[in-house]
């Protein structure tokens, strides 16, 4: 069928979206206003670990405007620890939060309690009056000491251990005695947030005559959301809907299911019996949406002179938050990616997941591979010092070469890792060559001269895409011969409606034009379960092409009966169905769907039909009868993942002085199989690079000794403006994967993996005269002249 | 978080240090302070009402000198409070000393802060500006009070 993709697929179509959300026409939750509404607003903690000793609502019941108090006590049953988004196996001490806190905070701003008013001010003047009587206990805030910290998140978890990951192939224990040389570093990462444009937000409505709940949420699993709210409340799947409108920006923060929010207001909605909204403020993201990154590895690197890698380990340590919803799913992705593209014989990783009084974790774009990448990067970076060597050099010989896949790492972190294709070597030349290396030592050496600090950073990397196996498409010919789809994977942006539209009229042989897709909304197709994990074109494109498929071969069914030929003679091309052999004979598809119809009685023909095929057509379709309608489902199951891979390179320009680092030239050289869209692909790389940069040189989220978040506001988190992003030489390879039809890899995330393990190559190769060290994540401007100072007190010492 | 001012009063240096632990004065020379009631000479309690942009935030709490040194002019105080209305708190040390300048004195106020609840969310950025102004307001108070006439007359330092 592949062959087939020829208009469309490859191309970069307009994205169809783009009229409306760059117009700002777009509808997003807090533009939805429904009839009645009502304002609802949280009551958070303002410690990070404390008992309630009590919780007295009665002035919030009393004050102005107000229609309803929740408190934990309020939600009976319903207030049970919410379940976890996957079940999880190496969870020693799994915990997840309840929908409203009762005796026992565990971050600041961890839901009390909840206040429904006329309005926002109302409601959040209510909150206030709420007492709430903390008994302040010690907070585990240092990742570092928190195993042995006196503060316990969890009373029963005495040593603030939530679980354990480990995997290793080979025998590292035998290559680490043997080798010849062994290199270490500890690696420090710190705890980022993923920053949408838009938060959260719900608006929930109960209809109480027809007992129905209708909530709009700004999700990326408008389909787990709705599977799990009929299951919560009692209600029949077939009285839940819940719709993601347009959502701005995601980035894994908006998949949790559930939030407390997710429950809370549509619980809210059904009580008082009218629609309920509840839009997150920027300071309720900061302190109550998912965060992630925070790891500290102590990882070693086994090799011979040569600069052939024997053996990597690494011990690390993980910042679960207070809850694990999402068990040790980060951490896993951190296990599979630390060799990227290296052959490396022995390998083994432990590391555990670790409460602290924070934010709950979950994954952030990139979601456990930028600290894999970082670590690895920063071993070969130890290595190529030992050896006196090029670290490129290191990496070339190293790279699994284009004849051995598909290659099976040997890990077996939930299946077998085995890399479906791919291209490394080409890839890596071509980024040296993008990134000018060859002559950037004379370069460096000039600026040198000039007093002008220039360095090189470079790393591959890999990208397991497309996790939980299934997604759903549902596709129909509507009545004027439009194509239309209907899927409950959801976009936040990432052009859904455009590439999945290629992939239709390509599939069926239409016009772009003549092709609607509907995403996000569980009315039309509740299969599925979300966008994540770079799987939107990989699940959601294949079983387009699967529904789609099978809607042609109807229309192929149909037509040859009508056409009085084979099957295998028609032929659909531009929206055209006709005979082989005989061009003449061609109706429009909107034809034949008229003559289906209406069993041939009320079709008129198209501009273009043939008029003598059209007349033979509607006797044979009179015969025939009808009506006859063309509708499939499509479901793609894909168990094994998808591997898309990278290399990122950069020259920086770092001012000993300031600490200030410029990006002069950066390279992004990009695998993700076939692409569909090259446009939408570049966006995707491009905008998790911006991503990338925050995270190495601009973002951190501080809290304070008792686990107070400092940085709650873009004042004092720094996000990359256009200034940051550097002009950027980008490159696509396409090596299709081999494990679904349309050879396919997501490409959510690739951009931001690479970029903190670049950066820091980069700066420290810019600052090899003054011996400099990197081996954390963020570096700021103070952090980079306290660098530069210790290397030369070490020196003087 | 950690906030430093200074501020420089034209007066002896002893004077102005007597000045600054004596409770019941300074507290008149802070903006917002009110109700201060001595529990021992070294704890009292009051109310402390701010201002940061839209939000109006009133602490009921204590206030406790940790530690003085009159030789060195150099004293701590530790406060704490929670919010009237609402679930947030304060936790500050401040330590303040005075050394003695060319015109009079030279007072610096170093506060390690600590806040919890609605006012954490505004950042350091908005906290320090609001110390600022506090602090401001309350060295000129002080230099009202403590400044000789002539001294006043000639131009206040900055």
């Amino acid at each position: 069928m592949a062959e087939g993709l020829a208009r469309y697929v490859g191309r970069s179509v307009p994205r169809v979206e783009d009229e409306r959300l760059v117009r700002g026409r777009g509808r997003y939750v807090d533009d939805i206003d429904l009839p009645g509404q009502l304002h609802g607003a949280f009551l958070r903690s303002v410690l990070a670990n404390a008992r309630i000793r009590s919780i007295d609502a009665t002035a919030a019941r009393e004050a102005p405007g107000v229609r309803l108090v929740l408190t934990g006590a309020d939600l009976g049953e319903l207030n049970a620890p919410l379940p976890p988004f996957v079940p999880d196996p190496n969870m020693r001490n799994p915990r997840t939060q309840l929908p409203l806190a009762v005796d026992r905070v565990r971050y600041v701003g961890e839901a009390i309690a909840f206040v429904v008013a006329a309005d926002r001010y109302l409601a959040e003047d209510a909150a206030a009056l709420i007492e709430v009587d903390y008994e302040p206990l010690p907070a585990v805030v240092d990742l570092a000491t928190a195993t042995a910290a006196e503060g316990r998140v969890h009373d029963e978890v005495p040593d603030n251990v939530a679980g354990d990951v480990h995997d290793s192939t080979g025998d590292p224990d035998a290559v680490f005695a043997a080798a010849p040389f062994v290199e270490r570093v500890h690696v420090s990462i710190e705890r980022s947030t993923a920053s949408p444009i838009e938060g959260r937000g719900i608006n929930a409505a109960w209809d109480p005559d027809a007992g129905r709940l209708t909530m709009y949420a700004s999700t990326q699993a408008p389909v787990p959301l709705k599977g799990g709210l009929s299951r919560l409340l009692g209600l029949d799947p077939d009285r839940v809907h819940v719709e993601a409108p347009d959502v701005g920006g995601g980035f894994g923060s908006k998949i949790m299911v559930f939030y407390p929010e997710e429950i809370v207001v549509p619980y809210a909605a059904t009580r008082v019996g009218a629609p309920v909204k509840w839009t997150e403020d920027r300071w309720e993201y900061f302190v109550a949406a998912n965060q992630e990154r925070r790891q500290i590895h102590d990882a070693e690197i086994a090799f011979d002179a040569e600069g052939t890698i024997l053996g990597v380990r690494t011990r690390f340590l993980h910042d679960g938050g207070a809850y694990t919803p999402y068990g040790s799913d980060v951490t896993h992705n951190t296990a599979t990616h630390v060799l990227g593209q290296y052959r490396i014989p022995a390998f083994e990783i432990s590391g555990q997941v670790v409460f602290t009084n924070k934010v709950p974790v979950s994954p952030y774009r990139g979601a456990g591979r930028p600290q894999a990448v970082f670590v690895m990067e920063r071993l070969v970076g130890a290595m190529a010092r030992r050896l006196g060597r090029d670290p490129n050099e290191i990496r070339r010989r190293n790279l699994i070469p284009k004849d051995a896949f598909p290659y099976e790492t040997g890990l077996h972190i939930k299946a077998p890792v085995t890399y479906d294709s791919g291209n490394y070597e080409e890839a890596f030349d071509e980024a040296l060559e993008l990134v000018e290396a060859r002559t950037f030592r004379s370069e460096q050496a000039a600026a040198r001269e000039a007093g002008r600090y220039l360095g090189l950073g470079v790393a591959p990397y890999i990208e397991a895409t497309a996790p939980a196996r299934n997604e759903a498409c549902g596709a129909r010919l509507d009545e004027g011969g439009r194509l239309v789809l209907a899927m409950g994977l959801a976009s936040q942006g990432q052009g859904h409606e455009t590439v999945f539209a290629q992939i239709a009229a390509d599939t069926l042989g239409c016009g772009f034009e003549d092709v609607a897709v509907r995403t996000g909304n569980t009315a039309g197709e509740d299969a599925g379960i979300g966008t994540f994990g770079s799987r939107g074109v990989v699940m959601g494109g294949n079983a387009v092409a699967l529904a789609v498929r099978e809607l042609r071969e109807q229309l192929v069914r149909f037509a040859a009966d009508l056409f009085e030929a084979t099957p295998a003679d028609i032929g659909i091309a531009d929206g055209w169905v006709s005979v082989a052999g005989s061009p003449q004979r061609r109706l429009r598809i909107a034809t034949l769907v008229a003559l289906a119809g209406s069993g041939g009685a009320d079709a008129t023909a198209e501009p273009g039909d043939d008029p003598a095929t059209f007349e033979a057509a509607r006797r044979r379709a009179a015969v025939q009868g009808g009506p006859t309608t063309f509708e499939a489902h499509g479901q793609a199951d894909l168990p094994a993942m998808t591997f898309a891979s990278g290399v990122h390179a950069a020259i920086v320009e770092v001012d000993p002085g300031t600490g200030g680092v410029r990006i002069l030239r950066y390279v992004l050289v990009h695998d993700c199989g076939r692409i569909v869209n090259p446009t939408i692909v570049e966006g995707q790389v491009l905008g998790g690079l911006a991503q990338g940069i925050g995270g190495a040189l601009l973002e951190r989220l501080v809290f304070d000794e008792d686990g107070q978040p400092q940085t709650t506001s873009f004042m004092d988190f720094r996000l990359p403006t256009v200034d940051d992003i550097p002009e950027v030489r980008l490159a696509h390879f396409e090596t299709p994967s081999t494990l679904n039809p349309l050879g396919v890899k997501g490409t959510g995330e690739a951009g931001v993996i690479p970029v903190s393990a670049v950066i820091a190559e980069a700066i420290e190769d810019a600052l090899a005269p003054f011996a400099v060290r990197v081996d954390s994540m963020p570096l700021f401007p103070d952090e980079i002249v306290g660098l530069i100072e210790r290397a030369r007190q070490a020196t003087a010492a | 978080m950690q906030l430093d001012h200074a501020f420089a009063v034209r007066a002896d240096p002893d004077a102005t240090f007597a000045f600054l632990l004596d409770v019941n004065r300074v507290a008149g020379c802070i903006p917002g302070v009110t109700g201060v009631e001595e529990r021992d000479p070294d704890t009292f309690v009051g109310t402390l009402k701010v201002k940061v942009g839209p939000v109006g935030i009133t602490y009921r709490g204590t206030a406790t000198i940790v530690s003085r040194d009159a030789s060195a002019r150099q004293a701590t105080l530790a406060a704490e409070g929670i919010e009237g209305v609402g679930a947030g708190r304060v936790k500050a040390t401040a330590v303040m000393a005075v050394e003695p300048t060319a015109d009079g004195s030279s007072v610096t106020i170093s506060t390690d802060l600590a806040i919890a609840g609605r006012l954490a969310g505004f950042g350091r950025g908005i906290i320090d500006g609001v110390a600022k102004r506090i602090v401001g307001e309350m060295a000129d108070c002080i230099r009202t009070k403590l400044e000789s006439p002539e001294a006043a007359t000639s131009g206040r330092p900055d």
